[in-house]
């Protein structure tokens, strides 16, 4: 088990498409957005998810670049968005002078952490992890380690995907068969992100903490759901009765006596953005009063699960 | 930097190695290769290359590949192919006694399985593989399940500095008590997209590439993965086996500068190097040789110089350095795994390989870079680094120490 019993949530920030595809309206940020016309759909959502966190937070943009402020991202497919893009320029070009650099430059998944460190000087630990669905939870527990060990004071860690009109034929072709809480919807864009710093001595009681954190591979969905409920009741002392935030609908194991909140359910296919968009829920759950402590559930069906459980310290 | 916690108790040993370049399979054969200066460029032959300003690449023979096998899914990638080749040649499950759920995996890519996928929006017919296949995650799920890690399995995607952090990672993993063993790594595979790609940007060099030469024009780009097998140290020397050298530390850090150029001043490569110093506990007069990134474009190395003599001062100028981009190209999401698995045998061979293609060093790159013939490592070095930078402004770099 990993636990990060001293970092508190400073800031949130989400960001999600309509049903549609329809973005919603852009929010005034005190950076320089010169760059969003060259943002796909995942850098754009993971941008504006990420920057929303780090203004709630109060922290202000920095020249030079701060080694003490970090970013961690998480996806499922990444830049999937440019990367078809690119492969449909390249098969209509005649030649290399055709192609456009700027759109190949897109075409790497850590693009949310540079554009995010270019517009708020986050010139500290960046790292992107793009193991499936769980994604963004993974780099939600990957921040919070960063911060826990010391190597940043403060790091926005999320997730972030965009979904492109060929990745919904995709999805058209492998609708997901069903399961407790999943979603018939389509995927859409969606970057959440949480900004953690050091919680200092004493957290205060509207402070909301991840308090531990853990990831594990099992491709056996029934086991997995017996690894996950094993760890979630080993804190059960602590965290009382905590409010599980199913991220992708694919533990169905889990005890039906706890109270879940399906994700997936309620917005839709999220990939690796939903990891941390249930985090986000989470704290908001937690700040408005309705829980004392909440749980992060997301799983891949290729294997990895990732689980967060976020506490105030008013909690037992 | 702030002050900042030091290393904790446990230590990640690198137990084992495993390596597929263009120079073929297996360490030894990797070994032979960049020892004896030579270059694994050649020209291209996986698809037609009229159309780009270079026709040279680093390409693995198929036969170094995984074969196709019962265990792996079927129809494989190629992605997989590759990645099970390197794996394969690192841990055999069998001798490893660590228990499932401590056992962990991080890869490093930049695109993972999405060759197929890119296949199948070009052609727009059905991929031969199954999609789920053909993802960016998709070759570590399939790995997990081959050598049974049950601990975490994380891809990780930082364009070129991929395969750096994901053995830091993979480190910090035994360090903090989450698993006892890791196997950590890259790969990636030569492709026409990202061939293109880098044309587009003016990036390949029309020949083989010269890294920190005065001539240098360009990259090479190649193909190749590579694991290192990290443990718990002290399970490691109470089977008593000797490791084959420490991942002592780690540190990333983003230039925070442009997408594409990296910072003229070197200065988020120097952020992240100092991060991995504080975190090996040393300062960066203990360091004894330098794995570049060394990818030979104009502007790279000369940021890589800056960032060194930065670090180092003087000293840069007689610090042993050297870039193996010249012998098997430029592997993205494998380069970082490939340089620490040199790094590792460098100490313990001690020996340092030169440079292929380094002809005539380049005075606005101030550093010691051993090109020609291979050069001893001193016994009184302990610590080497290695350092990788990417688009997008990551930077990572690794402290590896003699046992």
């Amino acid at each position: 088990m990993t636990t990060a019993r001293e970092v508190r949530v400073a800031g949130t920030g989400l960001w999600l498409s309509g049903r549609e595809g329809g973005e919603p309206a852009r929010p005034r940020l005190p950076v320089d957005v010169s760059r969003l016309r060259r943002m796909d759909r995942f850098a754009r959502a993971g941008f504006f998810a990420g920057s929303l966190s780090l203004v709630e937070a109060g922290i202000d943009p920095r020249r030079p670049p701060d080694p003490t402020l970090g970013v961690v991202f998480g996806t499922a497919h990444g830049c999937r968005d440019s990367l078809i893009d690119f492969t449909l320029e390249l098969g209509s070009s005649e030649s290399v002078e055709q192609l456009s650099p700027a759109l190949f430059a897109e075409t790497v998944h850590n693009t949310v952490n540079g554009e995010l460190a270019i517009a708020w000087g986050l010139g500290g630990p960046s790292e992107t992890i793009a193991s499936g669905r769980t994604g963004g939870a993974d780099a939600i527990l990957r921040g919070a380690e960063l911060v826990r060990t010391g190597r940043a004071a403060a790091v926005v860690a999320g997730g972030a995907e965009g979904i492109h009109p060929k990745a919904v034929e995709w999805w058209e072709q492998e609708r997901p068969s069903g399961g407790r809480g999943s979603s018939s919807a389509a995927p859409r864009d969606a970057g959440a992100a949480l900004v953690l710093a050091d919680a200092g001595e004493e957290a205060g009681a509207g402070d909301v903490l991840l308090s531990s954190a853990t990831w594990f591979f099992e491709p056996d969905p029934s086991e997995a759901a017996r690894r996950a409920a094993s760890w979630i009741g080993e804190g059960l002392d602590r965290w009382k009765r905590p409010l599980l935030l199913d991220a992708t609908a694919d533990l169905g194991g889990l005890p039906s006596a706890w109270e879940c909140r399906s994700v997936a359910a309620e917005f839709g296919e999220l990939y690796g953005a939903a990891g941390a968009v249930a985090a986000v829920l989470a704290v908001e759950e937690i700040r408005s009063g309705r829980t004392g402590s909440a749980v992060v559930v997301s799983r891949d069906p290729g294997g990895p699960v990732t689980l967060l459980a976020f506490v105030t310290p008013r909690t037992g | 930097m702030g002050e900042r916690a030091r290393g904790p108790s446990r230590t990640a040993a690198v137990t084992s190695l495993g390596v597929v370049t263009a120079f073929g399979a297996g360490v030894e054969a990797f070994w032979k290769g960049v020892l004896g200066g030579r270059s694994a460029i050649a020209p291209v032959t996986r698809f037609p290359v009229s159309p780009y300003r270079s026709g040279v690449a680093a390409e693995i023979p198929a036969g170094d590949l995984a074969p196709e096998s019962d265990r792996l899914a079927t129809p494989s990638t190629s992605a997989m192919r590759l990645a099970f080749a390197a794996a394969r040649k690192t841990v055999e499950r069998e001798r490893l006694p660590v228990a499932p759920e401590r056992f962990g995996l991080v890869v490093g890519t930049t695109m993972g399985g999405n060759g197929e996928f890119i296949d199948w929006v070009r052609s727009g017919t059905a991929p031969s593989t199954r999609r789920s296949d053909a993802t960016l995650f998709s070759v570590a799920s399939a790995l997990a399940a081959e050598i049974g890690a049950r601990g975490p399995v994380l891809t990780v995607s930082a364009a070129c500095a991929s395969g750096t952090l994901a053995v830091g990672i993979g480190a910090d993993l035994i360090r903090r008590g989450e698993c006892d063993a890791v196997l950590a790594g890259g790969f990636d595979v030569l492709s026409e997209f990202v061939f293109a790609g880098f044309d587009s940007l003016r990036a390949l060099s029309s020949s083989a590439s010269r890294p920190f030469d005065r001539r240098r024009d360009g990259l090479t780009l190649g193909e190749g993965a590579a694991f290192l097998l990290l443990e718990e140290r002290a399970g490691v020397e109470e089977r008593g086996r000797a490791p084959l050298a420490i991942v002592r530390g780690y540190g990333s850090a983003a230039d925070a500068h442009h997408m594409t150029r990296p910072s003229p001043s070197g200065e988020g490569l120097a952020r992240a190097v100092s991060s991995a110093l504080a975190d090996a506990s040393i300062g960066p007069e203990e360091i004894g040789f330098v794995s570049t990134h060394g990818t030979g474009t104009v502007f790279n190395d000369r940021m890589e110089a800056c960032a060194f003599r930065s670090l180092f001062g003087e000293r840069a100028a007689r610090l042993p350095a050297n870039s193996i981009k010249g012998a098997v190209g430029h592997t993205l999401g494998a380069a970082g795994a490939i340089e620490a698995l040199l790094c590792a045998l460098v100490l313990e061979r001690g020996v340092i390989p030169p440079t292929a293609g380094l002809e005539e060093p380049d005075p606005l790159c101030p550093l010691d870079v051993v090109g020609g013939s291979p050069r001893p490592l001193p016994d009184s070095v302990r610590y080497v680094l290695s350092t990788s930078s990417a688009f997008a402004g990551t930077n990572a770099a690794l402290v590896l120490e003699r046992p």
